[in-house]
C-alpha cells in the first residue's frame, strides 16, 4: 500500500543527504583511481549500495565521510579481486620515521603543486591526510573507514603532514613561505 | 603546557579533535606564545591550501553532466530496490503471520517504542558526559556549524528561544555534539538549580511528552520536536521535568517545522 509513498521518500531523503556530495566523491574516486571511467565506476557502484543500505544510515551524521567509507570498500574488494596488493605499510611508515627537520614551504606553490607533492609521499600517508583534511573526517570516522587504530590514524597524520611540508619545500621555488616556518619556542 | 606540548597537539586541534579542558589549554598558551602562533598559522595555511587544490582541479573533477547522469541511473535503481524490498516484505509478513497469529500489527508500534527508549538512554548519557561532566570524546561543535554540515533542524535550534515558564530556565550553551555515533542539537539550561538538557536528535517523534523509564542517574522525558526525537534530562524530580517537556513541546515543535 505505502510502497511507492515509502519508495519516493526513500528517494527524496537520499537525495537531500548524498548526492549533494557526488562531486567530492567523484574526486576523491579519481584520486584513488587515476583515471576517469574506472572513477566513474566506483562512484555509480558507491552510490548503488548507498542507495540499498541507506536504512542504516543515521540522518544527522556525517554522510560524506559515511559514502568515503562505502567508496574505500568497494574500491579495497575490486583490488582483491585483481590481485593487486596494496604496499606495505610498515615499510612505509618505517622510511617516514626518518624525517629530521621540515623548513618553511615555500611561497607561490600553486594547486598543481600542492597535488604533485601529495602523491609523492607514502599511500598510507596520502589517505589519512586526504580524509582528514580534506574529507573532513573526524579521527574515529577514518579509523572506521580505513579499518585501523586511532592511534595509527593519528600518527600516520602526524608524518604524513611532515612528509608533505618536505615534498613541498622540494618542489618549492620562491624564498618566502607560506608562513614562516616554526622556529623559536619556549 | 610548553612549546613542544603544544605542538604535539597542533594536528588534533586543528581537526577539531581535541577534549574541551586540553583546547582551552592550547588556546592559553597561543595567546602569550608567537612562536606557536605562527607554527599553527603554517599548519592551517597548509591544510587550506590542500584543501582548496583538491576540490577545485579540473584534473580531478567529474564531467559537467556526470552529476545528473547518476542521479537518473539511481532513481531507477530505486524502483528496482523497492521491488526487491517488497518481495521481501510480504515473505517477512507472511512469516510473522504465522509465528505470531497476526500479533505483527504491533510490531511496528513496538519498534518506535523500543527506539525511542534506546534514544532515551543515549540523551541521558549524552547529557551526562557533556553537559555535567563535559568530556565527551567529540568536540561539541556550533549549531550553525552543524546546520550547515548536517541539515537546517541543527541552525533552526540555534535560535530557538525557550518560552517563559513557571520558574525561570536560564541558557547556559547551546551546541551540536555526538554521543557514540548519535548527533544530538543540545541546549544547556539551569532549571530549579540543576544543569537540564535539551536534546533533539533523529529518530521517531513521540505523539506527546512522556517520561522514559529508563535506567538513569536523571530523569528523562521524551517529546516531540517536530518530527524529530527530543528529550529532556535533568537531574531532577520527574514530574518537574515532564512539566518541562509540555512545556517545551509546542514551541519546539513549531520552531522547528
Amino acid at each position: 500500500m505505502s510502497t511507492d509513498t515509502d519508495t519516493e521518500h526513500r528517494w527524496l531523503a537520499f537525495e537531500a543527504e548524498a548526492m549533494p556530495h557526488i562531486d567530492r566523491l567523484f574526486r576523491h574516486a579519481m584520486w584513488l583511481a587515476g583515471n576517469r571511467a574506472e572513477a566513474e565506476d566506483l562512484v555509480q557502484e558507491t552510490m548503488v549500495q548507498a542507495l540499498q543500505s541507506f536504512h542504516r544510515f543515521t540522518l544527522g551524521t556525517n554522510c560524506r565521510a559515511w559514502l568515503v567509507t562505502i567508496l574505500r570498500h568497494v574500491r579495497s574488494n575490486r583490488l582483491r579481486k585483481q590481485d593487486r596488493v596494496i604496499v606495505d605499510s610498515t615499510l612505509e611508515e618505517r622510511a617516514a620515521n626518518v624525517v629530521p627537520f621540515v623548513p618553511p614551504i615555500p611561497d607561490g606553490l600553486t594547486d598543481e603543486d600542492m597535488l604533485l607533492a601529495l602523491r609523492e609521499i607514502p599511500v598510507h600517508h596520502q589517505e589519512v591526510i586526504l580524509l582528514c583534511d580534506v574529507e573532513e573526517m573526524t579521527y574515529k570516522e577514518i579509523a572506521a573507514a580505513l579499518e585501523i587504530p586511532m592511534g595509527t590514524v593519528m600518527s600516520r597524520l602526524h608524518r604524513g603532514r611532515e612528509l608533505l611540508r618536505s615534498a613541498l619545500v622540494r618542489r618549492g621555488t620562491g624564498p618566502a613561505a607560506i608562513g614562516q616556518g616554526s622556529q623559536g619556542g619556549r | 603546557m610548553e612549546c613542544r606540548d603544544v605542538r604535539e597537539l597542533a594536528d588534533s586541534f586543528l581537526s577539531e579533535q581535541l577534549l574541551v579542558e586540553t583546547n582551552h589549554d592550547v588556546l592559553r598558551h597561543l595567546e602569550t606564545c608567537p612562536a606557536c602562533r605562527r607554527d599553527f598559522a603554517d599548519r592551517r595555511a597548509l591544510r587550506e591550501k590542500l584543501r582548496a587544490a583538491f576540490v577545485t582541479a579540473d584534473s580531478l573533477g567529474p564531467r559537467p553532466e556526470f552529476a545528473a547522469e547518476m542521479r537518473t541511473r539511481l532513481r531507477a535503481s530505486n524502483s528496482r530496490i523497492s521491488r526487491r524490498s517488497l518481495l521481501k516484505s510480504w515473505w517477512s509478513l507472511a512469516a510473522g503471520v504465522a509465528a505470531a497469529a497476526g500479533g505483527g500489527l504491533l510490531v511496528r508500534r513496538f519498534d518506535a517504542r523500543s527506539t525511542l527508549a534506546t534514544l532515551a538512554r543515549e540523551a541521558a548519557s549524552d547529557h551526562q558526559y557533556c553537559a555535567v561532566k563535559f568530556s565527551l570524546a567529540e568536540r561539541p561543535i556550533t549549531l550553525e556549524d552543524a546546520g550547515k554540515r548536517y541539515g537546517a533542524p541543527y541552525a533552526a535550534l540555534a535560535t530557538f528561544e525557550a518560552p517563559a515558564i513557571g520558574d525561570p530556565l536560564q541558557l547556559l550553551e547551546r551546541h551540536a555534539c555526538v554521543y557514540q555515533g548519535r548527533r544530538f542539537g543540545h541546549l544547556v539550561f539551569r532549571y530549579r538549580g540543576a544543569l537540564t538538557s535539551l536534546l533533539v536528535t533523529d529518530g521517531p517523534a513521540p505523539s506527546a511528552p512522556a517520561l522514559e523509564a529508563i535506567e538513569a542517574r536523571a530523569a528523562v522525558a521524551s517529546l516531540p520536536a517536530g518530527r524529530f526525537a527530543g528529550f529532556v534530562v535533568a537531574d531532577l524530580d520527574r514530574q518537574h521535568v515532564l512539566r518541562l517537556a509540555q512545556a517545551l513541546a509546542a514551541p519546539l515543535s513549531q520552531h522547528l517545522a
